[in-house]
């Protein structure tokens, strides 16, 4: 199939596969958790395998960081 | 106090705040420190319990460093830290729902990315906004009484007022309002920001204060472990102080000893 073109934390990026867990695999954290965002909605975790990403998606992968 | 209420209350003087009791009333950031090995040492050293922490979108070069890691099994208080408005607050903190699985949630709507005093208007809106969606609010706020006073009747379960700005280590710019705040407000208060030495944090502390929040006085500190551990032991002293219930004040002298010799 052909490249989708997504926006993911604010970079353009050129995806090969529209299953979500599979684009996670390749830009999330494995070590920590994360939260994932798209078009501002949250997807929960138990959703990733069945969700399918449309052009143009804007996807957000959100960590912890430190802070006061 | 009766002596029997006191003796109980210091010997179990947990600090309730909404559903979670917390036997520390010092609460610690986790950001700024040197090294990752120093923040989880100085972490532990001040003893809190519960540990603020924001969140961020994930990029590969922060692979290396995973916060959580550096916490450990502490409670988390995420923060909605770097938003400008109470959509952004609220859509921060439902992110941080989702990822830490906690409805608790520091509510801190800044000026702008320079100023970084609350944004009250927006904080209040926010408030009303979490409150709906079942968040239990701790909101970092202004020293305006007014103010402090709707977000108690929102159902915030923690007031926090800024000493003095975000990370400046002034202290406090105004200590007369923080006194009419703990006169007035019933709700758990808590000085969040602008704290520097934990003489500061005793003083509050001597006031009624129920708790306070430090992240910049210790991680910027020349030795962040060592001064966790003075910051422990400054707002113990002045939980203590306020229980023990200070002396009267006088205008002239009273002795402790006789003022006559041999007499």
């Amino acid at each position: 199939m052909s490249s989708i073109k997504i926006q993911l934390n604010g970079t353009i990026e050129q995806i090969e596969s529209t299953n979500l867990e599979i684009i996670l695999n390749t830009f999330a954290p494995k070590d920590r958790p994360f939260a994932v965002e798209i078009n501002g909605e949250i997807v929960p975790s138990a959703k990733f395998s069945d969700y399918s990403i449309q052009e143009n998606d804007k996807i957000e992968i959100i960590s912890a960081v430190g802070g006061g | 106090m009766t002596k029997s209420k006191l003796s109980q209350q210091l010997a179990v003087d947990n600090l309730k705040i909404g559903s979670h009791v917390y036997s520390s009333r010092l609460i610690v950031g986790t950001g700024k420190y040197p090294s990752e090995d120093i923040a989880s040492k100085a972490i532990n050293s001040s003893g809190a319990e519960l540990v603020t922490l924001a969140i961020k979108r994930f990029s590969q070069q922060d692979a290396i460093s995973n916060i959580l890691e550096v916490i450990g099994d502490k409670k988390l208080l995420p923060n909605t830290a770097g938003t400008l408005n109470a959509k952004e607050a609220l859509r921060s903190a439902q992110l941080s729902r989702e990822l830490f699985k906690t409805n608790l949630i520091k509510l801190e709507i800044i000026t702008s990315s320079e100023n970084l005093d609350p944004n009250m208007a927006e904080t209040i809106k926010a408030a009303e906004m979490m409150v709906k969606d079942n968040f239990e609010i701790y909101v970092y706020c202004d020293r305006d009484l007014n103010n402090c006073l709707k977000l108690e009747d929102l159902g915030c379960v923690a007031i926090m007022p800024l000493g003095s700005s975000i990370g400046s280590g002034r202290g406090f710019d105004d200590l007369d309002d923080l006194i009419l705040l703990r006169n007035k407000i019933e709700q758990i208060l808590i000085v969040d920001a602008g704290i520097g030495v934990p003489s500061e944090a005793a003083r509050v502390m001597e006031l009624g204060y129920d708790a306070v929040l430090v992240n910049s006085a210790i991680a910027y500190a020349k030795e962040p472990i060592l001064m966790a551990s003075a910051f422990k032991n400054g707002v113990k002293s002045g939980r203590k102080t306020f229980l023990a219930g200070r002396m009267s004040r006088s205008i002239s002298s009273i002795a402790s000893s006789p003022t006559k010799f041999l007499k």
